[in-house]
C-alpha cells in the first residue's frame, strides 16, 4: 500500500511540472504589472550621489507627452508643482523639528530645500521645443528632484528619532496648498487642454477625419480623455476595412516615431548622466543666494566631479580640484549624529 | 495494477493539459492584414498620449 502512495505522490509532482513552468512564464511577461513605483524610486536613490540614471516605467509613460513642446510644458509644470509641494512640506517638517528642539541641527535639511528651490526655478525657466531633447530634459530634472527629496528623507532620519517621524509627518502634510500651488494648478490645466487638443488634432489628421467641435471642446476642457477616445473610436468604426487599415498604420507610424524619440532621450540622459548632473548643479549654485548653502552644494558638486574623473574624465578631476582650492575649505555644516526631539 | 496505470496516465494527461492551456498566449495577427484587436491596441496607445487633468508627476515624499 505504501508503494502505491509513493507512486501516486511522484506522479502528482511530475504532473505539476508543466503547470509550474507555465506560471513562471506568465510572471515574466507581466513584470511591470502591480509594480510599486514609489518603493522603486526609494530604492533607486540612496544617500550617496547616484552615478547612473534609472528611468521607471512611470517616468517612461510621462515621457510620451514630453516629446512635444506643449506636452513637455505640461510635464515640467507638473514637476514644478511636485517640487513646490516638497519644498512646502520640507519647510513644515524643519519648523516642527525646530519647534520641538531649538538646538537641532537643520542646516543640511535647509540646504536641500534651497537646492530644491533652485531646481524649481531651473524647471520654470526651461523652454521646451519638443523632440527627444525636451523628453531628456524632463527625465533629468525629474531625476534631480527625486534624488534631492530622497536626500532630505535620509537626512531627516538622522535628525529625528523613528518614534517622532509620524508626528513630523502629520505637521508636514497638514496643509500643502499655497498661492504658488494654485497658480501652478491653473497653468497645468491650461497647458494640458492645449496639449490634448493638439494630440486630438494630430490623431484626426492621421485617421483622415476632422472634428473641429471636438477639438474646441478639448481645448476648453469640456471634453476629457474618455470622451475624446470614444469619439475617435466612433470615427474609425464608420470606416471600411481598407480605410481602417490605413488609419491604424498612420497612427502606428506616429507611435513608433515617439518611441524612437523617447528611447533616444533615455539613452542620451544615461550616457551623459554625470556630465549633465554636474552642469545642472553648477547652474543651481548660481541661483542660490545663501553663501553657506552655496558652499554645501559646491561640496556636492565636487563629489560628482570626482566620480566623473574616476569614470575616466581626467579633465573633470583637474577642474574639480581647482574649484575646491578656489572655494577654500568649504563649509562642513552637515548633520552630525542624531538629535532627539520631542515633537508636541 | 491496471487501475494504477490508468491513474498514472490520467494524472499525466491532466498535468500536460493544464500546462499547455496556461502557456497559451494570445497570438497577434500578421501585420500584413488589419485586425480589430491590433487596431484597438494602437488606439489605446494613441490615447495614452493624452494627459488627464488630474495626473501628477511623483517625486517621492519628504518625510
Amino acid at each position: 500500500m505504501t508503494e502505491w502512495i509513493k507512486a501516486v505522490a511522484i506522479l502528482m509532482l511530475v504532473a505539476m511540472v508543466p503547470v509550474a513552468m507555465a506560471e513562471e512564464g506568465n510572471q515574466g511577461n507581466g513584470s511591470f504589472q502591480g509594480h510599486d513605483e514609489a518603493s522603486e524610486n526609494a530604492e533607486a536613490h540612496n544617500s550617496v550621489e547616484n552615478e547612473s540614471l534609472e528611468v521607471s516605467s512611470e517616468t517612461q509613460a510621462e515621457m510620451e507627452a514630453a516629446t512635444t513642446a506643449h506636452g513637455a510644458k505640461v510635464r515640467l509644470l507638473q514637476l514644478e508643482k511636485a517640487i513646490q509641494r516638497n519644498i512646502f512640506q520640507g519647510n513644515a517638517a524643519i519648523n516642527a523639528i525646530v519647534e520641538a528642539n531649538a538646538s537641532a541641527n537643520t542646516t543640511g535639511l535647509k540646504a536641500i530645500i534651497e537646492e530644491l528651490a533652485a531646481l524649481k526655478l531651473q524647471v520654470s525657466q526651461a523652454n521646451p521645443t519638443g523632440g527627444s531633447e525636451s523628453a531628456q530634459q524632463f527625465v533629468e530634472f525629474k531625476n534631480d528632484a527625486i534624488e534631492l527629496s530622497h536626500k532630505f528623507r535620509t537626512q531627516l532620519r538622522q535628525v529625528v528619532r523613528e518614534n517622532d517621524l509620524e508626528k513630523v509627518r502629520l505637521k508636514a502634510y497638514a496643509k500643502s496648498e499655497d498661492t504658488e500651488m494654485a497658480r501652478l494648478n491653473g497653468e497645468i490645466r491650461h497647458e494640458t487642454r492645449t496639449y490634448n487638443a493638439e494630440v486630438l488634432q494630430k490623431i484626426l489628421v492621421d485617421i483622415g477625419a476632422s472634428n473641429g467641435t471636438l477639438v474646441e471642446k478639448a481645448r476648453n476642457g469640456e471634453a476629457g480623455k474618455g470622451e475624446i477616445m470614444a469619439a475617435i473610436r466612433l470615427e474609425i468604426s464608420s470606416m471600411d476595412k481598407e480605410q481602417k487599415k490605413e488609419a491604424i498604420a498612420r497612427l502606428n507610424e506616429d507611435l513608433s516615431r515617439k518611441q524612437v524619440m523617447k528611447q533616444a532621450a533615455i539613452a542620451k540622459a544615461k550616457t551623459e548622466f554625470l556630465k549633465g548632473k554636474e552642469a545642472r548643479i553648477e547652474m543651481r549654485i548660481e541661483k542660490i543666494q545663501n553663501r553657506d548653502v552655496k558652499g554645501l552644494v559646491k561640496k556636492r558638486l565636487d563629489v560628482i566631479m570626482e566620480k566623473r574623473a574616476e569614470s575616466g574624465d581626467g579633465k573633470a578631476r583637474a577642474e574639480g580640484n581647482a574649484r575646491t582650492s578656489a572655494s577654500g575649505e568649504g563649509i562642513n555644516a552637515g548633520v552630525d549624529g542624531k538629535v532627539g526631539v520631542n515633537i508636541r | 495494477m491496471k487501475a494504477a496505470h490508468a491513474l498514472i496516465i490520467g494524472l499525466l494527461l491532466i498535468g500536460a493539459f493544464a500546462g499547455c492551456t496556461q502557456n497559451a498566449q494570445p497570438t497577434q495577427q500578421p501585420s500584413s492584414d488589419f485586425s480589430p484587436q491590433e487596431g484597438s491596441e494602437t488606439l489605446d496607445s494613441a490615447g495614452n498620449s493624452l494627459v488627464n487633468d488630474s495626473s501628477e508627476v511623483e517625486i517621492g515624499q519628504m518625510v
